[in-house]
């Protein structure tokens, strides 16, 4: 853990544009930093301001990959920043994924959006451990560009490492699109008709916006998922990360602390949770 | 984060050129300001005039009263990258606007039987005519509102925009509450702070010229000021005076 | 404190200014004054006063431990720094309720360097209060925390850091013998409490959109409020390059509190802001759950524009008139 309130220095390592809005940030922090799939860390530019991202990748000692939406003042000025930059960085925070639940059960994905960014880690974690049984991931997007890492995880579902069930909200251009993997049209819980799960031997993940999770965790349960396993990391407005400042609360609870990460059955006893 | 030397310009239309006397009174970081912008055009900064060069930022302070007026505002935006406007007469019409309900009477009364040869309208906010890429609020704006400015964009953005009303930075200073002890008609609960209180500091009711939170509870506010001395009508135009706003 | 028995002695003659010169060389004095225009005001005081008892500061004295906009960190483009060390003050006169606050505050910030390097720098020596018409204080309720607590002829330790400054003054103390704290002699009545089912069971009710109609969202309740510290973090950098992030006081009124970037409002209305506030003050939030975070000082009701009373709602609650 780095110090609570005041960052580390990093610096920006490199960036990839992923979609018009999206990029894959490197950041070097100049310390090691350990954070588990699902933690948040917060990345500060000094002198504008400061906002929470999950890393995208197992974080390997002093490298954090993120995938950041530029979505607000601070994420726009660091879209701004070139490469070499420094940057400040706190955390990691929060709970993360309990990768115990993922050990001999089938494992299923539910990414929406940008929400595919903290699953990513997850699914590196989970690939290299090998303790799950089979692992599905269902990704839905907007439209197809906005199907973030979408070529590496073709790759992993032709090894054979990955059920992956893709669909889009908008077929725009989809017709267009040379696809080496099938693309559904519609909501990304759709896809869930394609699935015959073990229910009593499956953990489900989902993430991302409210708008999904709000009716997808119910959806999983009503199918027969025990809602112990059904996980879901929460978005709100996280400032402090250390349990203080008040704004992510829900139900009487610090998101920022003891979650994002929450199973169904935590959250139908946090008032407001699925808002 | 430095930048280059800054083009900038400010330009005045209707008001009282307080705004820019207020960056000009920022007198201990002139020195320094002076070595990340250059001025090419501010009536009161310098007396050089550039008519066709870009500015990188440009600052309007005043509001909108002429077709005149429009129309040099319109060429001044395709000469700058980023326009600012600074001060409740740019930013909503201030208290020229005030004139709105008898515009036509004070019209007659100061120009006399050549009223009508007058080409002017009722001021308008900047915003109406060009696009605004960031805003100053205030009456004029404090020397933190120009410090905070010139800071932020040193980093390459533009200052946080705030939403907390003046009461909680008067309840800070613990300063008496005009409106509860006093029963006097202070906009403080529905106005953007930053200036730390200043009026209610001198006893004097917060006049609003910061311009309202983002939801502000016009309705009990008029409600409470109803202990004031003040009627119905007088309660609403104060509560116009900086917004400049006819749905009150 | 309910008959908590704790070292009380009798104090001689000359104590406080003994007291005195024993804290004048390393720390500054401060205390409730009532002004020129009848507010009173925790200040800096040039002698700690005998009589403390000069009421309710209308700003309580967490702003000596969480300033309205303290600095978290400046940076001059290469490295991070920590603020400047804070002096050390002896706080005299705190009432009861402050006392109890103070220790609801330590809970929350014991991990927090910032915070906690004020506190070791506070001397806090409580007082008796005079209670107001306001005040639903729990004198009883346990714990609170401080150091020293002081009547005009008697003096209690409350920690170790008071014990050990009563034992450098011994020569000005009498008999000690163990005794509860004295109580604020008349509490009109006291603070409304409600099971957290049955404000479980509210969600629906129409008294949150109704009692939070007059709501301005002016963030007085909170500035007053002396358990509530919720900030935000806003970053300034001066024409030197020269950058800081400050914690400045927020209120969960604010249309900022709740909102994301992107613009989703998790808390969107007036009604859903009034409900966490209530939930916060009433039952605490993350590992303090279950015990009120309002201490009864009484301070949101008095400085409240349009009279939001937090009890009242309670009490509705509680008859199930909501």
């Amino acid at each position: 853990m780095l110090d609570q309130l005041q960052p580390h220095s990093a610096v920006l390592q490199a960036v990839a544009p992923l979609t018009a809005d999206d990029r894959l940030f490197l950041f070097l922090s100049a310390e090691p930093i350990s954070a588990t799939p699902g933690q948040f860390v917060e990345i500060s530019i000094p002198g504008v301001g400061g906002f929470p991202v999950s890393p995208c990748d197992l974080v390997k000692g002093k490298q954090i990959y993120s995938c950041i939406r530029k979505a607000g003042r601070v994420t726009s000025a660091l879209f701004e920043l070139e490469v070499g930059a420094s940057i400040g960085l706190r955390g990691p925070f929060g709970n993360g994924f309990d990768l115990s639940q993922c050990v001999n059960r089938d494992v299923l994905l539910l990414a929406g959006g940008l929400g595919i960014a903290p699953l990513r880690a997850l699914l590196a974690a989970l690939l290299k451990t090998e303790q799950h049984r089979q692992l599905i991931l269902l990704f839905g997007a907007k439209t197809f560009s906005a199907l973030l890492f979408r070529d590496e995880l073709v790759k992993l579902a032709k090894a054979h490492k990955l059920k992956l069930l893709l669909s889009v909200d908008d077929d725009e251009g989809l017709s267009h699109v040379t696809t080496d993997h099938p693309c559904r049209v519609g909501l990304v819980t759709s896809l869930l008709d394609e699935l015959t799960l073990q229910c009593k031997m499956t953990t489900a993940v989902v993430s991302g916006p409210p708008a999904l999770y709000r009716g997808a965790l119910e959806q999983l349960a009503t199918l027969g998922l025990p809602p112990e396993r059904i996980f879901a990391t929460l978005e709100r407005r996280m400032r402090c990360g250390i349990g203080e400042c008040c704004h992510c609360v829900t139900g009487g609870v610090y998101l920022c602390q003891e979650g994002p990460v929450f199973s169904l059955e935590k959250i139908r006893t946090l008032e407001g949770a699925l808002e | 984060m430095i930048p280059k030397l800054l083009k900038i310009g400010v330009v005045h239309f209707a008001g009282c050129s307080g705004c820019q006397l207020m960056l000009l009174n920022c007198e201990a970081e002139l020195a320094i300001l002076a070595q990340r912008v250059d001025c090419v055009d501010a009536s009161m900064i310098t007396s050089a005039t550039c008519e066709e060069t870009p500015f990188d930022l440009l600052l309007v302070e005043g509001s909108i009263t002429s077709p005149s007026e429009q129309q040099h505002l319109q060429k001044l935006r395709l000469r700058c990258r980023h326009l600012v406007a600074v001060g409740a007469c740019a930013l909503t019409g201030g208290i020229n606007r005030f004139d709105a309900p008898t515009r036509e009477t004070a019209c007659t009364h100061v120009y006399g039987p050549v009223a009508d040869q007058i080409e002017t309208f009722s001021p308008q906010p900047v915003a109406n005519f060009v696009a605004v890429d960031a805003c100053i609020p205030g009456c004029p704006p404090e020397h933190s509102d120009f410090l905070d400015f010139f800071g932020a964009l040193s980093c390459g953005v533009w200052p946080t925009q705030r939403d907390a009303p003046v009461c909680m930075e008067c309840r800070t200073r613990e300063l008496r509450c005009l409106l509860e002890e006093d029963h006097l008609p202070c906009l403080g609960p529905i106005t953007i702070g930053g200036c730390a209180a200043r009026c209610p500091a001198l006893g004097i009711p917060c006049e609003g010229c910061r311009g309202e939170v983002s939801e502000a509870n016009r309705d009990e506010l008029c409600h409470l000021m109803a202990k004031t001395h003040l009627s119905k009508s007088e309660l609403k135009r104060r509560i116009q005076r900086f917004t400049g706003g006819e749905n009150v | 404190m309910k008959d908590t028995h704790l070292p009380c002695f009798r104090i001689k003659p000359d104590f406080y200014d003994a007291l005195a010169h024993h804290l004048a060389a390393d720390f500054e004095f401060w205390a409730s004054l009532v002004g020129a225009d009848g507010l009173c005001r925790l200040q800096l005081v040039a002698s700690p006063p005998e009589n403390t008892s000069s009421g309710l500061p209308g700003i309580p004295f967490k702003k000596l431990l969480l300033p309205p906009a303290e600095p978290l960190w400046s940076w001059d483009g290469k490295t991070f720094q920590s603020p400047d060390p804070q002096p050390r003050r002896a706080v005299f006169g705190v009432a009861l309720c402050d006392l109890q606050a103070l220790w609801y505050l330590d809970q929350v910030f014991a991990e927090d360097p910032l915070y906690q390097e004020r506190r070791q720098h506070l001397l806090i020596v409580g007082g008796p209060c005079q209670p107001a018409d306001q005040c639903r204080c729990h004198p009883d309720e346990s714990p609170l925390a401080g150091d020293l607590f002081q009547t005009h002829d008697h003096i209690w330790s409350l920690s170790n850091r008071g014990h050990a400054v009563l034992k450098e003054l011994a020569k000005w103390l009498g008999a000690t013998v163990d005794r509860p704290l004295p109580k604020p002699l008349q509490v009109p009545k006291p603070r409304a409490d409600i099971r957290e089912p049955l404000f479980r069971a509210s969600t629906g009710s129409a008294i949150w959109q109704q009692s939070s109609q007059s709501c301005l969202a002016c963030g007085v309740c909170s500035a007053v409020c002396p358990t509530c510290y919720c900030y935000d973090m806003i970053d300034h950098t001066d024409l030197d390059g020269k950058s800081t992030r400050q914690r400045v006081w927020d209120n969960c009124f604010f249309s900022t509190h709740a909102k994301v970037a992107g613009g989703h409002d998790f808390r969107p209305d007036r009604a859903a802001r009034l409900r966490f506030r209530f939930e916060h003050k009433k039952f605490g939030f993350g590992p303090l759950r279950g015990r009120p975070s309002c201490v009864g000082c009484g301070r949101c009701l008095k400085a409240c524009p349009v009279d939001i009373d937090l009890d009242q709602i309670a009490e509705q609650l509680n008859a199930g008139e909501a």
